[in-house]
């Protein structure tokens, strides 16, 4: 009996299997079914091709022994059919309820993948973060020394205050006592003196008063615009706090989000849910 | 007794046939029934399958033709000594699994499906394993290999949610590739030689023109690869495995890919000159070992991180197998054994520390072992046996592998040798990363789930199942809802998980049990690496099997 398979068999064979990979390669699972079973009556046939040329039936009695066609391709062949018979309806079963559950058939990416997919977008994400962290960092420092700006201002303003008061005292002082060394050096006439003191003197001595007086606002002013200074200080330095505190809340509710919607991404379970 | 021995070689098919059958015809009405046979079944494997494992020992391969027809006619299922060990082996962690899933009350959680398929389908699984062990015939391992597929898919897509759809497609994607590869193997071992009986072309196949041998072989190592997880054929392991329930990651992890390694072992030493692809073989062991673990080190999902040791490990035992030596197979069957339980075990565990602690992920977990040093114990004892700590197996079946490295000398053994020394190191740092977040370190605050605290597993696939099925669904739903689970009100991977300080004791029991099979395989390392010795002999002698199926000579 001739062995050796026909050729128009073993054309049939490739075409269905390399139809059945193509196939194969698709995401719908509908496809890949319909890939696999071309690609198992491919193989089916291939096996029967191994059985040689067709032959009668081989059954004793019926056939000649060296015309029967070999059986056990044929039973390998059965098997095989019933076997594609189950996996097809298993598939297809999987399928419609894949339809159900995301509104299609593919298959999906690999858990894995799907995470180096999200390393990118991942790395992206951290560089914004540090990105902001910078800017942040950056605005900090820029708050700190308008701060320390404003502050050293103040001192200065309050300096010059301070010295034009003192220079004030210092010229009262001077005139007071020019005063008493002209009333000592003008040796003159007692009453004269007196006259004068008397004249101008009342108003001198006025003027000292008020200029005492002066002097002792001016202390109290001072040192009230001390008090005010340093709680406006604190009050600044509190605002600065409050601000920056606010934005590093702000950033890390931002990071938590961002965490929270990558991992969703990731997480295969919900995948296509939203 | 001797003659009538060969008479138990069918059985672990049969048995869990007929009881799925059984279990089918019963139906939903009787779930404590269903309980009862399934253990009752799988424990009669147990002891059938030790029962062969000391026979084949002592007698020889055990074989029975199926039906009365002699072997190139009929189909002979075949028990030696390698497939004594894994019949045995895969009964006892299937058994171990199946107590603990009761324990679960997985097999109640119907909710979703109106037929409680799991018992049925785990049985059909069981069958569909021995079948491809104890095959003595190529074509009758491709049933195997597809009974116990068919029923691995219906495992994994439980429940049919999202996730687990989703890693469903491609893990049946991924298997009708292989077995079509497989198919078209066969059908050219049969158009080279004529037969597919195992020890026909055993016989037949050294007649075959060299390159087109080549082919045959490449083409059936393709195709168990890829069952196997071997590296460049390994990408779809970590990803399909870890969302199914539990019990069913288990006992895929455990065994699935154990069939392929057998497949193998079975092929390279009985069919085919090993020699030819050894080297081959040898890079892709250490491609496997040292890519598999780097994948483990960057996970933080224990399941995740526990699918890449798997993958890893398997390097171990096709290293062995590619040595091509009886020191390099006996390391390998040793290897097989052990691995097959650790490997089960800590995936048993991990769905403990998730009912427990909420999360299998280490981000959320800690001071487990301070909240619960039971489960820190069951955790902790087979870690370091994966991880290869003396005096444990794995350390012994690295150890055994190590020395056929040395014993052969070559540079690349040398290489191969350095690479599971790597990878033995970097496993132990995956685990040790566990074992400090998850158990070790103080939790802050919120981080365990408090017990009773509901983890909404799948709500938006119920809300959308419901609507799908419409009133259907609502009416078979209450009446399959018979919660007869020992004092528990959780099903996984149903409506709602609820985390709990204790587990039942089924559950508790037979992660237990399987730890202390873990330890076993150290206390009675004498014997086991005798026996694995005599495997290896056996396997590369050919005859003894060629001679069992055909006792007065081959046609």
């Amino acid at each position: 009996m001739n062995d050796t398979p026909t050729l128009t068999l073993i054309v049939v064979v490739g075409v269905l299997v390399a139809a059945g990979v193509v196939l194969l390669l698709e995401r719908s699972l509908t496809r890949v079914l319909l890939g696999v079973i071309l690609m198992g009556n491919g193989v089916n046939l291939m096996i029967l091709s191994t059985g040689g040329e067709a032959g009668g039936p081989p059954l004793i009695g019926l056939t000649a022994e060296d015309e029967m066609s070999d059986p056990l391709p044929q039973a390998m062949i059965l098997t095989a059919i019933v076997i594609t018979l189950g996996v097809t309806a298993f598939l297809l079963a999987m399928a419609h309820r894949s339809w159900q559950l995301q509104g299609n058939d593919d298959v999906q990416d690999d858990a894995e993948d799907r995470r180096i997919l999200h390393g990118g977008e991942r790395a992206e994400y951290r560089r914004r973060i540090r990105q902001q962290r910078r800017l942040l960092r950056a605005e900090i420092r820029l708050q700190r020394a308008e701060l320390r700006r404003r502050i050293a201002a103040e001192d200065y303003r309050e300096a010059r205050q301070r010295d034009e008061l003192e220079e004030r005292l210092d010229e009262a002082d001077a005139e007071l006592r020019e005063w008493i060394r002209r009333s000592q050096e003008e040796d003159i006439g007692r009453d004269e003196v007196i006259q004068r003191m008397q004249d101008v003197g009342r108003e001198r001595a006025d003027s000292v008063e008020e200029l005492r007086a002066e002097v002792d606002a001016c202390r109290v002013r001072l040192q009230e615009h001390a008090r005010l200074d340093r709680e406006a200080e604190r009050e600044l330095r509190r605002e600065a706090r409050q601000r920056i505190r606010a934005q590093k809340r702000q950033m890390r509710a931002q990071i938590r989000a961002e965490r929270e919607r990558l991992a969703r991404a990731e997480d295969s379970d919900l995948q296509g849910a939203d | 007794m001797e003659s009538l021995l060969h008479y138990l070689v069918p059985l672990p098919v049969v048995l869990p046939l007929f009881a799925a059958g059984l279990e089918f015809a019963l139906g939903i009405r009787a779930p404590r029934l269903h309980k009862i046979i399934s253990v009752t079944t799988l424990t009669v494997v147990l002891a059938i399958g030790l029962v062969l494992l000391f026979g084949s020992d002592a007698h020889g391969p055990q074989v029975v033709h199926v039906g009365g027809w002699e072997a190139p006619i009929g189909i002979a299922l075949v028990a030696d000594r390698l497939s004594a060990l894994m019949v045995t082996v895969s009964a006892a962690i299937t058994l171990g699994v199946l107590v603990y899933s009761i324990g679960q009350g997985m097999a109640d959680r119907d909710e979703v499906t109106p037929l409680a398929v799991y018992h049925p389908t785990y049985l059909i699984l069981v069958a569909g394993v021995s079948n491809a062990f104890l095959a003595g015939d190529l074509f009758n391992v491709y049933v195997g290999f597809e009974i116990l597929l068919t029923a691995s898919y219906v495992l994994l897509t439980l429940g049919g949610t999202q996730a687990r759809i989703r890693a469903g497609a491609t893990y049946v994607v991924v298997s009708l590739l292989s077995s079509v590869v497989f198919l078209i193997a066969i059908g050219l071992v049969y158009a080279a030689t004529g037969t597919v009986n195992m020890a026909q072309l055993a016989v037949r196949l050294p007649g075959v023109p060299e390159d087109l041998r080549l082919v045959l072989q490449v083409m059936l190592l393709v195709a168990f690869a890829i069952k196997a997880a071997v590296f460049p054929l390994s990408a779809w392991l970590p990803d399909s495995y870890p969302t199914a329930p539990a019990p069913v990651t288990a006992v895929f992890a455990g065994l699935l890919t154990k069939v392929g390694v057998y497949a193998i072992i079975r092929t390279q030493t009985l069919l085919f000159d090993g020699e030819a692809v050894a080297d081959l073989l040898m890079w892709a062991a250490l491609a496997t070992m040292l890519i598999g673990i780097l994948g483990a080190v960057a996970q933080t999902d224990i399941k995740r991180l526990l699918s890449f040791t798997l993958v890893s490990h398997i390097g171990y035992m096709v290293f062995g197998v590619a040595l091509t030596s009886v020191q390099g197979l006996s390391g390998a069957v040793f290897y097989v054994a052990h691995h097959i339980t650790v490997q089960t075990t800590l995936f048993l565990v991990t769905g403990l520390i998730e009912r427990r602690g909420g999360s299998a992920s280490m981000d959320d977990l800690g001071g487990l072992a301070k909240l619960s040093p039971l489960l820190a114990i069951l955790f902790f004892v087979p870690a370091m046996n994966l991880a290869g700590i003396p005096p444990m197996s794995g350390f012994l079946g690295k150890l055994g592998l190590m020395q056929a490295g040395v014993q052969a000398g070559t540079p690349l053994a040398y290489l191969l040798v350095a690479g599971s020394v790597l990878t033995s190191l970097l496993t132990l740092y995956a685990i040790a990363r566990v074992w400090n977040y998850a158990f070790w370190r103080a939790p802050s605050e919120g981080m365990v789930a408090e017990p009773g605290t509901v983890l909404e597993t799948s709500e938006e696939d119920d809300d959308s199942a419901t609507s799908a099925y419409g009133p259907e669904e609502e009416a078979i739903g209450p009446s399959s809802r018979v919660d007869t689970v020992v004092g528990r009100t959780a099903t996984l991977g149903g409506r709602t998980v609820v985390t709990t300080t204790t587990f039942p004791a089924t559950m508790i029991g037979a992660t237990a049990g399987l730890v202390a099979m873990g330890l076993a395989f150290t206390v009675l390392a004498g014997p086991l690496i005798g026996y694995s010795q005599r495997t290896a002999e056996e396997l590369l002698d050919r005859s003894p099997y060629v001679e069992a199926v055909f006792p007065e000579g081959v046609a």
